[in-house]
């Protein structure tokens, strides 16, 4: 049985946590191990942030799919927010803590994700939108 | 998907317990304990998150702007955390550089 998740939501703060919680029942489902499954739930809760964060205040949506692949889950978060600065994806230099509290381009969420997921990739077209790609996979847990 | 915030005196440290979940959603939460405490010149704060299940880097965003009001008043703030996949999270953004983590109020107390 294949286990997929396609979720639409308003960007609103207050579903975040629903989103880890369906992520928790997928990465169980996908047997992933205890510290793979906080993994996925940390980075698509990031990702969801992000994408909620892009659209401020207007009204927009959050797309989320997923599905299990081979010992792990693939994930794919869109938002239909502004375009993107595509530098502000590059790999950056290791964390400095910012003075900004809560962003995106805060230099601590991109690092935390690519530090969690595997397959990281940017969709950002100039017309606008973001969508997030990454996998995280179920390695052997250590001992 | 809630977030307790609870704050108490230890000797000259100031206490902020958490319990739940620090997200965008309950973070402002904890922020505004942070705020009050700095504006009631209570300087050397601990953030107790042995109860703490998830933290997302807007918490970390939250204790890194909690450090720099505290450090403008020559205090400190640091963190007591045991569990592994909230060390994970100041280990791969490097706050684990920044803030001292202990593993105990206690402990950090008689540090």
């Amino acid at each position: 049985m294949a286990e997929n998740v396609e979720i639409t939501l308003s960007s609103r703060p207050e579903f975040v946590g629903a989103v880890r919680h369906v992520f928790h029942a997928l990465g169980v489902l996908s047997e992933l191990p205890p510290g793979a499954l906080e993994d996925l739930k940390l980075a698509v809760s990031e990702a969801v942030t992000n994408a909620i964060g892009r659209q401020g205040e207007t009204a927009g949506e959050v797309r989320i799919t997923a599905s299990r692949e081979g010992d792990g889950v693939s994930v794919e978060v869109a938002d239909s927010g502004p375009a993107m600065n595509p530098s502000l994806l590059e790999d950056p230099d290791p964390a400095e803590p910012s003075s900004q509290e809560f962003s995106f381009e805060s230099g601590l969420s991109l690092p935390l994700i690519r530090g969690l997921v595997e397959d990281l990739d940017f969709d950002a077209p100039g017309e606008g939108g973001l969508t997030v790609r990454f996998s995280v996979r179920g390695e052997p847990e250590p001992g | 998907m809630d977030l307790e915030v609870e704050t108490a005196k230890r000797d000259r440290w100031s206490v902020i317990s958490l319990r739940g979940e620090i997200d965008v959603y309950t973070a402002p939460r904890l922020r505004q304990a942070l705020i009050d405490l700095v504006e009631n010149d209570e300087k050397d704060i601990l953030v107790d998150m042995t109860r703490v299940d998830f933290l997302d880097s807007t918490g970390l965003g939250v204790l890194v702007g909690g450090l720099k009001r505290v450090k403008a008043k020559d205090g400190s703030l640091e963190i007591v955390a045991t569990e592994d996949k909230i060390l994970k999270i100041f280990e791969i953004t490097g706050l684990s550089k920044v803030f001292p983590i202990h593993e105990s109020v206690d402990a950090a107390v008689s540090a």
